[in-house]
């Protein structure tokens, strides 16, 4: 028999009543860790995706949306750019690298991205199958893309117009995978990426047909796009990923970008942190909710130690008899609460990871971008622990001097 | 040796206590007899330790209680001497044995559960050793309380009432298990009680 076998003893007397105040108090820690868990999780998926990326130039709307777009691959294009503007702004000297993005058609529901390598380095993702597209109507495909849609290696499949599935198939474009990437936890598990001619010419052969013999002579290379010379002020594509050169660039280079050109710059860390504070919002009300809720589980913990410390006072006093210092009585009930509260916070631990893997499984998507694992752990979690240590002792103060101040000779003439 | 000496005490000015002196060696008995509102209780009390002194002087075996710390005296308390109620006060939440073995912790010996359900075995309760206390009749949970008390081996027993709820065959067993007790443990045991059946055993006898 120890101080704390005794006050679990105590505990398991009511069941029912240690079980609701386990459960409430649970409940309480584990929103508070469900929210800190997503929020931690979704920020880390977002600067891996926008790692490395200083700037995004589109066409003119709104900066959120070209992010959305551009670098997570969830909204809508805002419009084209001109090629001829593109190339002439990754010429310019705060520019140190610019990959171009095309985008326009999907393959049942997976993005079909036109791109160069540049834009698979940016990621540092390797190729576990195959080898990086050569020719047009070439594909490397993400990791995800070859899971859920079942495609191997030289498989050929027809891209459909626009962004959602359901969107006319250009039939007589066939692309092949060349590539399968290995999963990199980055917007790339679930892209189609191709070369950005690839995506013109899927247009171009429902559009203007028959127009695509041009002499070898013509051919120029830009931006790592091999084109025809001629079609230099016709050609376009959804935007530009830019890296800085330098500090001075992340001052000068928005701004000229959105006087003096066509296009719209959208910066991906502030526009995150813009979207973080839209939610934040939403988060600082749930966590109050739950606060509440642990506030409510405390004084549950109170009433119950309180109301069973009225019956109990001859047990006390009886133990003070068999010659119990008071001290102990004190931490007889703080620990007796301890136990109901630490119990709550494991127990929130427990429902708070079981929900990251109910929602990962069950909520999210496969196509979007948010990568959540249950299996997870933060240092700020054992701050939990802490919380239930401290909400035990403030729940069982009062009853514990009550019972410290247990008067032994009165108590027992009474009995 | 227990001793008294000038022991008094008061209550709020209201009521004032005096008690005779007195001395007893390991291993005597005495009964306390007086009735309601003479002072039983206070006097068991203040034996036990469990009331501060007021005026006088008590002394078990050469430790004077006036020099003793609220702490140092639960010490004491644990270690020598033994307590048992009018009724057994048994700790519902614990099964027997754990209401032998919590007596165990508090005093500074080792806890040992081969000696508490000895102890049991002596007062035929051993298979009611994992029983919970809600199982027990009035005479067997009288008779754990008493265990309880000297399990310890105490020097000084004290008994308030122990027999005044039970009927004469339990009285009888308590009482029998009490004296046995503290022969064993060579302790001195002090009763008090109005009850006639504990005066016919006890022939030394203390009036307030």
């Amino acid at each position: 028999m120890n101080l704390a076998k005794l006050s679990w003893k105590y505990i398991a007397d009511r069941p029912l009543n240690t079980f609701l105040n386990v459960l409430l108090f649970g409940f309480g820690i584990s929103i508070i860790l469900v929210l800190l868990l997503l929020s931690d999780q979704m920020k880390d998926t977002l600067t891996k995706n926008s790692k490395g990326i200083s700037l995004v130039a589109a066409a003119k709307g709104s900066p959120l949306q070209i992010i959305l777009c551009n670098i997570f691959h969830i909204d809508f294009p805002t419009g084209n750019i001109a090629l001829k503007e593109a190339i002439e702004l990754s010429k310019n000297r705060l520019v140190k690298n610019a990959i171009p993005i095309a985008l326009g058609d999907s393959y049942k529901n997976h993005r079909i991205v036109g791109t160069t390598k540049a834009y698979i380095d940016l990621y540092e993702a390797q190729l576990i199958e195959g080898e990086m597209w050569a020719e047009s109507n070439e594909a490397v495909i993400g990791f995800n893309v070859a899971q859920s849609l079942e495609i191997k290696l030289n498989d050929g499949f027809y891209t459909e117009h626009g962004l959602q599935s359901g969107g006319a198939a250009h039939e007589d474009h066939e692309v092949k995978v060349v590539g399968v990437l290995e999963r990199s936890g980055t917007v790339l598990d679930n892209l189609i990426l191709t070369s950005v001619e690839t995506v013109w010419e899927a247009h171009e052969s429902h559009g203007e047909e028959g127009d695509h013999h041009h002499t070898e002579e013509e051919m120029i290379t830009e931006l790592g796009i091999r084109f025809a010379e001629h079609d230099l002020d016709e050609k376009e594509i959804t935007s530009l990923i830019i890296q800085y050169s330098g500090p001075m660039a992340a001052v000068r280079l928005p701004r000229m970008i959105n006087s003096q050109t066509n296009m719209q710059s959208a910066s991906p860390a502030f526009e995150t942190a813009r979207l973080f504070s839209l939610i934040g919002v939403g988060v600082e009300v749930v966590n109050g909710f739950a606060y509440l809720i642990i506030f409510i589980a405390a004084l549950s913990i109170f009433i119950a130690l309180y109301n069973s410390l009225k019956q109990r006072a001859y047990d006390l006093a009886i133990m003070r008899a068999m010659g119990a210092s008071r001290r102990f009585l004190f931490l007889h009930v703080i620990v007796e609460s301890l136990i109901v509260s630490v119990l709550g916070g494991i127990f929130g631990l427990l429902i708070a990871h079981a929900s990251i893997g109910a929602i990962d499984r069950f909520f999210i998507p496969q196509e979007s971008q948010m990568y959540v694992s249950a299996f997870v752990f933060l240092n700020d979690e054992l701050i939990v622990i802490g919380v239930s240590f401290v909400v035990g002792i403030i729940a069982s103060i009062i009853p514990a001097i009550s019972a410290y101040r247990t008067d032994l000779s009165k108590t027992l003439a009474k009995g | 040796m227990l001793s008294i000496s000038k022991l008094a005490y008061n209550y709020m000015g209201m009521v004032n206590l005096v008690y005779k002196d007195f001395e007893l060696q390991q291993n005597e008995k005495m009964v306390i007899i007086g009735g309601s509102g003479s002072g039983k209780t206070t006097l068991l009390h203040l034996l036990g330790g469990m009331m501060q002194l007021q005026t006088g002087e008590i002394q078990l075996n050469g430790t004077s209680f006036t020099g003793l710390s609220g702490h140092q005296m639960d010490q004491f308390r644990a270690n020598h001497i033994g307590l048992v109620f009018q009724k057994p006060h048994l700790i519902g939440s614990l099964n027997v044995l754990e209401n032998l073995m919590i007596s165990q912790m508090f005093s500074s010996g080792k806890q040992s559960s081969a000696k508490a359900k000895e102890l049991l075995e002596t007062v035929d309760l051993a298979e009611k050793t994992n029983a919970r206390i809600s199982e027990l009749s009035q005479g067997q949970a009288q008779r754990v309380a008493l265990l309880r008390a000297v399990i310890n081996e105490p020097d000084l027993i004290l008994a308030d009432e122990p027999t005044s709820s039970l009927d004469d065959d339990n009285a009888h067993a308590v009482l029998d298990l009490l004296i046995e007790q503290a022969d064993k443990n060579n302790s001195i045991l002090l009763i008090t009680t109005h009850d006639q059946r504990v005066k016919e055993r006890i022939s030394n006898q203390y009036l307030l």
